[in-house]
């Protein structure tokens, strides 16, 4: 089998229909910034308690396509349903149910944990003593519950992601979306981590997992999408990946599916440079 | 959290916000979150006050602004023709306001950050943009006020009630064309330079404005000098052009009761340059403003040819005296640092500034 042609794209939505309907359907999603034409036809089904590794070369849409689903960049072509509700009707009630953490941290950091965490909280409708406990206990599980009523602008970047992993889940959301969650994290934080999504997982909750860390990727993931130039062109689980594509890890499938085997070169004229006089 | 009486104020008009089809207790959250980051961020006017960080830096910096209301409440006390006194007292103002606005404020006007934060949560679009234009609303009265209270009091004592009236109606049509002058000026920089740039220009207000305030209050203390001057007066066409006298015009007309065509004319255009302003700031510049936001954060987008060009050449000056390449990084390094870093260049060149005008 020649492994240079296009990969057939392996659709996991004919093994997936006895899972009922879809939480996330995604239909010919298409976006541009400009004449930049970032996604071109997405169509991807999210089913309830999966755990889609969603990767691709950076610029390749992965962002792009959760921020549309979130309501944050407008000007998408297609048709998105979260939870069976259109998202360009403009209704914010699917918004309850989900969390997200984004790639860069943004948070108002001139505000301690506390003030944010429990102005997330309300965003959401909880009550506020709720909130605030709620957060002070997550907080301790994760070794910051010192810095609880310090400014987000003196926290470590571990720290903050931490924090962002909280406020995306302080209001017990459905649906998921992590993109780049483990940045900044210490090894056993991931650890725990890792644990945590897996068991949000099994109790029926639907995550939406992107990052460019094959290895986690690898482990968690229970359907794995990749894209490269805003398109599908890879969509299964790891196993189905690895035997259609004949190459054991995942960093390797994503190399060749991206159609790329130049990391030697490249890295030997980048020390050629480095020597020039 | 601090509960602002400005929010317990605004808890009466509920209904109000109801009816728009706000979610006023969410909306209510957000300013009260935007108002203590205020509170927090130390603004220019006070970036060379290292030691001193007080927890609230916004209250200190409108007593300093207060400071300079104070003399030009006292303007108001000399006894000058009110067009002049009214002319240079509303200079000041829309100066000041306007550079505060484009210095401090940019934060909130320019904030993309606010929308990545709430957009992903349950709130709409109307809760979120009505908290904005609140927010922006109540920060603009806090700082007019602080500069202009004094001002307000000293021609109530003066001129009497219907002194007050005019200046705080056109206080608020002062606000509407700040409003609206600014954000030209970051329309006009983001459409033809990318976000960065635009961090460094206002670098540069900044900068202006800490240089404004050392002349500014030597230049104070000067104006009473000034009183010994006789100052003739003829109206001129290109009077017209300055905003100044279109907002003193009415004072000549309703209080010193000088009914000529030139002062009649200058207030109309006082009435109506602002409101014509917010008419296309609301239809023409806000829409336009939102689908440019996006590119402040997108330091990801290519840089354009000019740049490289600019770069190549703006290294060449200094070359000529330094060029060992050591020397050079000297010569270049503050070029290229300080923009990097808000406030940096502006506390550069504040500190160096500072000891000049007062050596003790």
């Amino acid at each position: 089998m020649n492994l240079n042609i296009p990969f057939m794209v392996i659709t996991a939505g004919d093994a997936m229909n006895t899972k009922g309907e879809a939480v996330v359907s995604i239909r010919n999603l298409a976006m541009s910034y400009g004449a930049n034409q970032v996604l071109r036809g997405i169509n991807l089904n999210v089913f309830q308690g999966e755990i889609i590794g969603y990767i691709g070369p950076n610029g390749a849409g992965k962002s792009t396509t959760v921020k549309i689903i979130l309501g944050l960049v407008d000007g998408f072509k297609g048709q998105i349903k979260v939870l069976g509700e259109d998202i360009a009707s403009g209704g914010i009630e699917y918004k309850r149910k989900i969390g997200y953490v984004p790639e860069t941290a943004e948070v108002y950091d001139t505000l301690t944990a506390h003030e944010y965490l429990t102005f997330i909280g309300e965003m959401y409708g909880l009550d506020f003593r709720l909130v605030d406990r709620k957060a002070q206990k997550l907080m301790a599980l994760f070794d910051i519950a010192d810095v609880y009523h310090a400014r987000i602008a003196s926290y470590s970047k571990g720290m903050k992601q931490k924090l962002l992993i909280i406020s995306s889940l302080l209001h017990n959301p459905d649906i998921l979306f992590f993109d780049e969650p483990l940045s900044g994290l210490d090894a056993n934080s991931v650890m725990v981590f890792k644990e945590i999504m897996t068991d949000l997982a099994a109790q029926g909750k639907t995550i939406f997992y992107s990052s460019h860390i094959m290895d986690v990727v690898e482990k968690i993931s229970s359907r794995i999408v990749l894209i490269n130039n805003g398109q599908i062109v890879a969509d299964g689980s790891f196993d189905q990946l690895s035997q259609k594509c004949r190459e054991g890890s995942l960093e390797e499938i994503f190399n060749q599916l991206t159609g790329f085997n130049r990391h030697k070169e490249i890295a030997d004229e980048f020390i050629a440079v480095l020597g020039e006089a | 959290m601090k509960d602002f009486t400005i929010l317990k104020l605004l808890d009466r008009f509920d209904f109000l916000f109801k009816k728009m089809g706000v979610d006023y207790p969410i909306m209510r959250r957000i300013l009260q979150v935007q108002l203590t980051m205020d509170e927090r961020r130390v603004p220019t006017i006070l970036t060379n006050q290292k030691k001193t960080r007080s927890s609230n830096s916004f209250k200190s910096s409108l007593i300093t602004y207060g400071i300079l209301g104070f003399f030009i409440g006292l303007l108001m006390l000399v006894p000058f023709p009110l067009f002049y006194k009214m002319n240079l007292a509303f200079g000041l103002i829309i100066f000041m306001v306007m550079a505060t606005m484009i210095s401090d404020f940019s934060t909130v006007l320019l904030d993309v950050k606010d929308k990545n934060i709430l957009l992903p949560r349950p709130v709409d679009a109307r809760t979120v943009n009505t908290a904005k234009l609140l927010h922006i609303v109540i920060y603009l009265f806090t700082i007019t006020m602080s500069i202009s209270g004094l001002a307000l009091l000293a021609g109530l004592y003066k001129y009497g009630v219907a002194f007050t009236l005019i200046f705080m109606f056109e206080l608020v049509l002062i606000c509407c064309l700040v409003v609206f002058f600014t954000s030209i000026l970051y329309m006009a920089i983001l459409s033809f330079f990318d976000g960065e740039k635009l961090k460094d220009m206002i670098n540069y207000i900044q900068i202006l404005l800490s240089v404004f305030m050392l002349v500014g209050f030597q230049f104070m203390g000067r104006i009473f000098n000034l009183t010994h001057l006789t100052v003739a007066f003829h109206p001129a066409w290109w009077h017209f052009l300055i905003p100044t006298t279109w907002f003193a015009a009415p004072f000549s007309l309703f209080i010193e009761r000088n009914s000529s065509q030139y002062f009649t004319a200058l207030s109309l255009l006082a009435l109506i340059v602002p409101t014509t302003a917010t008419v296309l700031y609301m239809t023409l510049v806000i829409p336009y403003f939102e689908g440019k936001l996006q590119k402040l954060n997108s330091s990801s987008m290519r840089a354009k040819k000019g740049a490289a060009v600019r770069e190549k050449y703006s290294g060449r000056p200094p070359t000529c005296f330094a060029s060992a390449g050591r020397k050079r990084l000297f010569i270049n390094s503050p070029r290229i640092c300080c923009p990097m870093k808000e406030n940096s260049s502006c506390s550069c060149i504040h500190n160096w500034l500072s000891p000049w005008p007062c050596p003790f």
